[in-house]
């Protein structure tokens, strides 16, 4: 659970990034609007699985939320390709599950998020974007990224669906990475529980247009 | 051409919830067509969406699913509410690319030697978006939008021929 942790804020950035193009940098064409995540209308949430041996080896999903994401994309009406998107910052030491104990020991042991609080997710590329778009039409993408946590870099595809209409850019965007493929090995305790490397991270954001 | 199979999604198709992901196991059966969570959250089957089941069941189409959301969700639902023995070969998957879980779905379907040829295909799905990337990457299945092209899920048994 430990490592979900820094998956999930990896997916938060790329969902936000997969709205638009992908660009280090917005830059502002004459089209183009700026878009700015706001943070306490979005949620980043991760999931894993998880055998509970004292419960019968029952299956529970260890659900994390934060919704401390910062980000924004510059979006060109017109000529959607011309989009771009910034780079998303998340503060993964902000995840909360329905255990304390788990969020402290996510913290200080296995994520580290109290050492190294921020991920970054850098886009290269979404596949995808259209040639016009119709004011509210829903769009499915893929975006593919750069995803530091903790100091390890990984490239990572989102799917994506998002919408814009008027002032609002809305969006949901999930991902499934392995907890090794970022340095951490599954959490594993004797007798009490095992999770899976499989962390299922979903960002589901709002932004809204800015000056 | 007659439909030989239907794809449903789940959410704001097949029941009355606009996400299961977000709910909590274990379910609690309330009633023939309700289930609760853990924290009191109702997922409930859309009027007819038995009765459509069984009539499709009854008329030898095959029924599956294809929805993006967390299969151990899903398919606690289905059994709480005594639906899997439906579904064949049921998609659930993390991602909303529903062309992919398609495309793999009738390529296992043509490995047990049921291949069926798109017109024999009817997808039902509440987002537009969802039924155009299906058509754009798989051809002409046949799809119907929830709430749009049908307001109850009966009306799909007229779709079937």
């Amino acid at each position: 659970m430990r490592r979900l942790a820094p998956i999930t804020i990896a997916v938060l950035c790329v969902l936000a990034i997969g709205v638009l193009p992908a660009s280090r940098k917005p830059s502002a064409g004459p089209a183009a609007q700026r878009f700015v995540i706001v943070a306490e209308e979005s949620q980043v949430t991760y999931r894993v699985a998880e055998t509970l041996f004292r419960d019968g080896n029952r299956l529970n999903i260890a659900v994390g939320t934060t919704n401390t994401i910062h980000g924004e994309i510059t979006v060109d009406r017109s000529t959607p390709r011309n989009s771009r998107v910034g780079t998303i910052t998340i503060d993964i030491s902000t995840f909360r599950t329905d255990s304390t104990r788990r969020d402290r020991a996510i913290r200080e042991r296995w994520l580290e998020s109290a050492r190294f609080p921020v991920a970054e997710f850098r886009p290269t590329s979404v596949e995808g974007l259209p040639a016009s778009y119709t004011e509210g039409q829903e769009l499915l993408l893929r975006v593919t990224g750069e995803l530091k946590v903790r100091g390890v870099v990984r490239p990572t595809t989102f799917d994506l669906s998002v919408v814009l209409a008027g002032e609002t850019l809305r969006g949901r965007a999930s991902a499934a990475v392995l907890m090794t493929d970022f340095g951490f090995d599954p959490p594993s305790i004797l007798g009490i529980l095992r999770s899976e490397n499989e962390v299922r991270l979903e960002l589901r954001f709002i932004a809204r247009s800015a000056p | 051409m007659a439909i030989k199979l239907v794809i449903f999604d789940c959410d704001h198709t097949l029941w009355e919830h606009h996400d299961v992901a977000a709910t909590r196991p274990p379910f609690r059966r309330l009633d023939q067509d309700t289930v609760e969570d853990a924290r009191g959250d109702r997922v409930r089957l859309f009027p007819g969406a038995r009765e459509v089941l069984e009539a499709l069941r009854a008329r030898g189409i095959k029924i599956s699913i294809a929805s993006w959301n967390l299969p151990e969700i899903v398919f606690q639902i289905f059994e709480a509410l005594g639906l899997m023995d439906y579904f064949t070969r049921p998609k659930v998957e993390f991602h909303p690319r529903k062309d992919r879980m398609i495309a793999s779905l009738l390529g296992e379907l043509a490995a047990d030697g049921i291949a069926l040829r798109p017109e024999e295909v009817l997808f039902v799905d509440d987002r537009q978006v969802m039924l155009e990337t299906v058509r754009q990457a798989l051809g002409p299945i046949r799809t119907l939008q929830a709430g749009v092209d049908i307001s109850d899920l009966r009306d799909l048994l007229a779709h079937l021929d």
